[in-house]
């Protein structure tokens, strides 16, 4: 006849409640992690997905090739595997003559670059600018 | 089209976009998310000099949609710098989609992002574009080519 001591009893009774309970509590503490993370903020839908950048790979593509000689074909709907892109085509193009004379300061605020004293030099108030629609 | 706000000229563009509902996706491994409907504009930067010397030059970019500007935390604008020891640097960038593919998570609470969630139907995106240089440059002999464009939206199916 075996003898089980009562702390034993004790560990083969209830070992496997308290695992059951733990793998519970984890089970739970995911499904609810997941609910609640369903409900962040403002936004009506928070899923996950695989983050693509198809169509932003394209157009600093196009980009580049109208930057370089002028030229550059734009559809105004570019199409991916998992992404579209809804499209404006126009351009704008300028060169910047240095020495010349800064504008105003750019107050950042809190920013790793705010020791420096940037100085505007150009923006889209320049009317010399190229606009192929 | 060019268009005035605040006397300033603004570049501007409209959309027709399907019927979808904006939303947020978590990268998966990450702790980032991104908008389902993301706006983008690509940026070009061709930077020559005589001389191989520090280069700090900034690009500022503020945004409207449909009339209302989407604000970002203690700054005017997104920003993208360029910094380095060079004579010649060509940099191509799209720092608006960038700055919403790459959000933490407190970042989805930010009222001034509301804009963002109006991404349907008929959506009128304006940029201003500006371009800052580190005050030593202004006396350099340099040349800056910038491009602009174009003005796009992103839809993640």
């Amino acid at each position: 006849m075996v003898r089980v001591s009562k702390p034993k009893l004790f560990f083969y009774a209830f070992l496997p409640v308290v695992a059951a309970l733990l793998i519970a509590i984890v089970i739970f503490g995911s499904l609810a992690h997941n609910v609640f993370l369903n409900r962040v903020g403002i936004y009506p839908y928070l899923g996950e997905r695989d983050l693509d950048s198809d169509i932003a790979d394209k157009m600093i593509e196009l980009a580049r090739e109208y930057s370089v000689d002028g030229n550059a074909t734009c559809s105004p709907v570019i199409s991916a595997d998992s992404s579209v892109g809804y499209i404006d085509c126009k351009f704008f193009r300028e060169t910047i003559v240095f020495p010349k004379s800064g504008g105003e300061k750019l107050e950042l605020g809190f920013y790793a670059g705010e020791l420096r004293d940037f100085r505007k030099v150009w923006s889209k108030n320049h009317r010399s600018y190229l606009c192929i629609a | 089209m060019i268009s005035e706000r605040f006397g300033v000229k603004t570049i501007e563009a409209t959309f027709a976009l399907p019927d979808i509902t904006q939303g947020v996706y978590r990268v998966p491994g990450t702790g980032t998310y991104y908008f389902k409907v993301t706006p983008g504009l690509s940026v070009c930067l061709e930077i020559k000099r005589l001389e191989k010397n520090r280069t700090d030059v900034l690009v500022l970019i503020k945004m409207w949609i449909n009339g209302i500007e989407v604000k970002f935390m203690k700054r005017p604008g997104i920003t993208y710098w360029i910094g380095g020891i060079y004579s010649y640097d060509k940099q191509c960038f799209d720092v608006v989609w960038m700055s919403f593919n790459q959000l933490a998570k407190g970042n989805l609470e930010w009222e001034t992002y509301k804009p963002l969630m109006d991404l349907r139907g008929s959506v009128n995106v304006t940029y201003l574009v500006e371009l800052y240089v580190d005050k030593p440059l202004l006396d350099k002999n340099m040349t800056i080519n910038i491009a602009i464009g174009p003005p796009y939206i992103q839809i993640h199916r």
